[in-house]
């Protein structure tokens, strides 16, 4: 059992719902006049409530509390978890309820025992419905609001930002605060100062005159190397753009840093860094901005799609490269058919010494080439891929399952050509050896129809082309020269009725193939 | 390795020889046993072979040998046979055997007379990385060689079988050969062709 006070519970309805089924009337009246007092008292669910528990209910009225007095407890008292215990006594009488809980304890008046009275019966209903067991989220515990608050004082503070000693007033909760906190954002920038010989020694530039760099920097120091404002602002000999602006104040300063603390410095090297600036890369970056931001509606729609496709390649990028690895490994496996058979065939009485020897042989089978490769390749099949697992099971299996299915689009005629050799669908004695031989003559099978099938296209695309070809020359014979079309001398005498021509012609193609 | 064997045989019967059912025509029994009739109960601790739904409990369970179920009835269908192990971490491996009551051509039906019918399987278990328990018992078993040198599954046989699948598939392979041959042959031929279409075109 646990205490749940009402300002909680609350949350979960309207006030008082449904609680009167089958209640007695004293209860009924004393829940009445509480829910009126203290509105905001809900019961979850309580309607479902059978007179069974509202008895309990009521029964729990009399548990002896040493809680605060009900109204605190409905607004404040935090969800202790606290057991409670029932006294076995027996069912109270409802009108006397009231004066027994007075007993119980020091309540300071009538309302706050209803309010306890409602307490209880809130208890009883939750438990009835949570099945005793205390409800997860129920109440919520706020952090401790803290008691003591902060003395905020109007006093003078001056920033050390500005130039003048302008002193102004300020609320604040920092007596120590003389400084405005805004000092440190009233940073100014520090552009460097050039003599004349300086100038001739170190900056000079065919593309700037000295009156253009001393107004550049002036610009610069006026307007604290806001470039934008400064190449707005320019008025040198010559136009110039916000690159070419940048780039003369950096090299300038780089320059000066050097002039002044020697190539070899540790701090000139830093303060050369800081006035870092490559002109064509900040050019390069301008024009791929300006194309990203060009970009009409369409071309960022049609980019959209794009990178939408992208993504979807990539997610289906991993099936796609197993099924393409399991495709290779099975196409290797089916070039290499006298070694498939050779690790699976456990034919020493003891089958635990298999994997050994063909691990034991890895390392010096590597330098044999190709055919070391190979082995190698399908030992890792027989460790790694999971579909190697299905067909070599850890375990017993029947030596026909080994045997590869043939795939369903080939089935039937493969099946037929082996019937022709007199190969059923089982080998007659399926021990290693055979088994192995019998797959490698059915995959042989496969694969001689597989090439059959190609023969049979492009024998069809060679018909096609032929009749294509004599198309043409006759279109050449009938038409504008038909001196030129020499060549066959079936199309000149026929040019002019093609449509019957084909079928004879193409009846020909084949039988001269055949 | 274990290999064995695995069928049926299928005697016809008279009405008199069956007075319980009269619609029964033949005998037959389905098993599992050893190439020569050898006792597997050393790695096979049971056999469970599923009948027809309409035989009267259609799941036989056998746990010794021998592994087998003899049955009166008339239609041929198909038989699960589930071999379990004595090892119990070994799956079971199930396979599939059609029961046969007739011979397959009209001149055998009418030449059979009593004669049964027996189809039988080679089929071989193969223990991957067996257990310890099981490696003395397939080390024993298999210090006599099961597969004798002549009969019907010997070494003999084994190797008629790979001769026959050798012949066929040099046979296979020089189809093989042709066809691939014959493709480059018209393939070449096809570009020329293509090629004096693409002239033929442009003029």
């Amino acid at each position: 059992m646990l205490e749940i006070q009402a300002s909680q519970t609350s949350a979960f309805g309207g006030p008082g719902a449904g609680l009167g089924d089958g209640m007695s009337p004293a209860a009924a009246m004393a829940r009445t006049s509480s829910a009126g007092s203290l509105s905001g008292d809900v019961v979850v669910g309580a309607d479902a409530v059978p007179q069974q528990q509202q008895q309990q209910q009521q029964h729990q009225q009399q548990q002896p509390h040493h809680q605060q007095t009900g109204e605190i407890l409905a607004e404040f008292v935090l969800p202790t978890l606290q057991p409670r215990t029932r006294p076995a006594g027996l069912q109270p009488v409802p009108g006397h309820a009231a004066a027994d809980e007075r007993g119980a304890a020091p309540a300071p008046g009538a309302q706050s025992a209803r309010a306890f009275r409602k307490q209880a019966s809130l208890d009883a209903s939750i438990a009835a419905l949570t099945g005793g067991l205390p409800p997860v989220v129920l109440a919520r515990r706020w952090p401790a609001a803290s008691t003591t608050c902060r003395r905020w004082r109007w006093q003078p503070f001056t920033n050390s930002a500005r130039t003048d000693s302008l002193a102004l007033g300020h609320w604040s909760s920092d007596p120590n605060e003389a400084d405005s906190r805004f000092a440190a954002q009233g940073v100014q920038a520090q552009v460097m100062r050039f003599t004349d010989e300086e100038y001739d020694t170190h900056l000079k530039d065919p593309a700037w005159s000295k009156e253009d760099t001393e107004h550049l920097f002036a610009l610069c120091r006026e307007l604290e190397l806001r470039f934008y404002v400064i190449a707005d602002r320019f008025e040198g000999s010559t136009p110039r753009t916000i690159e070419d602006l940048k780039d003369r104040y950096y090299s300038v300063s780089r320059a000066l840093v050097a002039a002044r603390h020697g190539a070899q410095d540790p701090q000139g090297k830093l303060m050369t860094a800081k006035y870092a600036y490559d002109k064509t890369r900040e050019i390069e970056r301008r024009r791929i901005i300006e194309k990203l931001l060009s970009r009409t509606p369409e071309q960022i729609e049609e980019e959209e799609i794009l990178m939408h496709e992208l993504k979807k390649r990539a997610a289906s990028e991993e099936s796609w490269n197993r099924e393409r690895e399991l495709i290779l490994r099975s196409l290797m496996n089916n070039e290499l058919p006298p070694q498939t058979a050779v690790p699976l065939v456990p034919l020493s009485t003891d089958p635990r010494k298999k994997r050994r020897p063909l691990r034991g042989d890895e390392t010096p089978m590597m330098a044999q080439g190709v055919d070391a490769i190979r082995r190698r390749n399908r030992d890792r099949e027989v460790d790694d891929s999971p579909l190697r697992k299905e067909k070599l099971p850890c375990g017993a299996f029947l030596r026909t399952s080994r045997i590869q299915p043939i795939k369903i689009s080939l089935q039937t005629r493969a099946t037929a050509l082996l019937d022709e050799y007199r190969i059923g669908a089982r080998p007659n004695m399926p021990t290693a050896a055979v088994c192995a031989k019998f797959d490698e003559v059915r995959q042989l099978a496969v694969a001689l129809l597989e090439t059959k099938k190609l023969v049979d296209k492009a024998e069809h695309e060679l018909k096609v082309a032929h009749i294509r070809r004599k198309t043409l020359k006759d279109d050449l014979a009938g038409g504008r020269k038909p001196a030129a079309a020499a060549g066959p001398a079936l199309s000149a005498p026929l040019a002019g009725k093609r449509p019957l021509v084909s079928p004879p012609v193409q009846r020909e193609h084949k039988r001269a193939r055949n | 390795m274990v290999p064995f064997i695995y069928g049926s045989t299928a005697t016809p019967i008279s009405k008199k020889d069956n007075p319980s059912d009269p619609s029964h025509t033949h005998k037959w029994s389905v098993y599992v046993r050893g190439v020569n009739g050898e006792d597997l109960s050393f790695c096979i601790k049971r056999v469970t072979i599923k009948l027809h739904e309409s035989f009267a409990v259609p799941t036989r369970v056998i746990e010794s040998p021998p592994f087998e179920v003899t049955e009166t009835g008339w239609g041929e269908f198909e038989i699960m046979i589930k071999i379990s192990f004595v090892d119990s971490n070994e799956r079971p491996v199930t396979l599939y055997h059609q029961l046969q009551l007739y011979p397959k051509d009209e001149a055998a039906i009418q030449a059979q007379g009593k004669k049964p019918v027996i189809i039988n399987h080679y089929e071989e278990l193969v223990f991957n990385e067996p257990t310890e328990d099981m490696i003395e018992g397939l080390r024993a078993y298999n210090a006599v060689p099961r597969i004798a040198p002549v009969g019907t599954y010997s070494t003999q046989a084994e190797e008629e079988e790979l001769l026959h699948l050798d012949d066929v598939h040099s046979k296979l392979l020089a189809e093989h050969e042709r066809q691939k041959r014959h493709l480059v042959k018209v393939e070449e031929e096809l570009r020329l062709l293509q090629a004096e279409i693409r002239e033929l075109e442009r003029q």
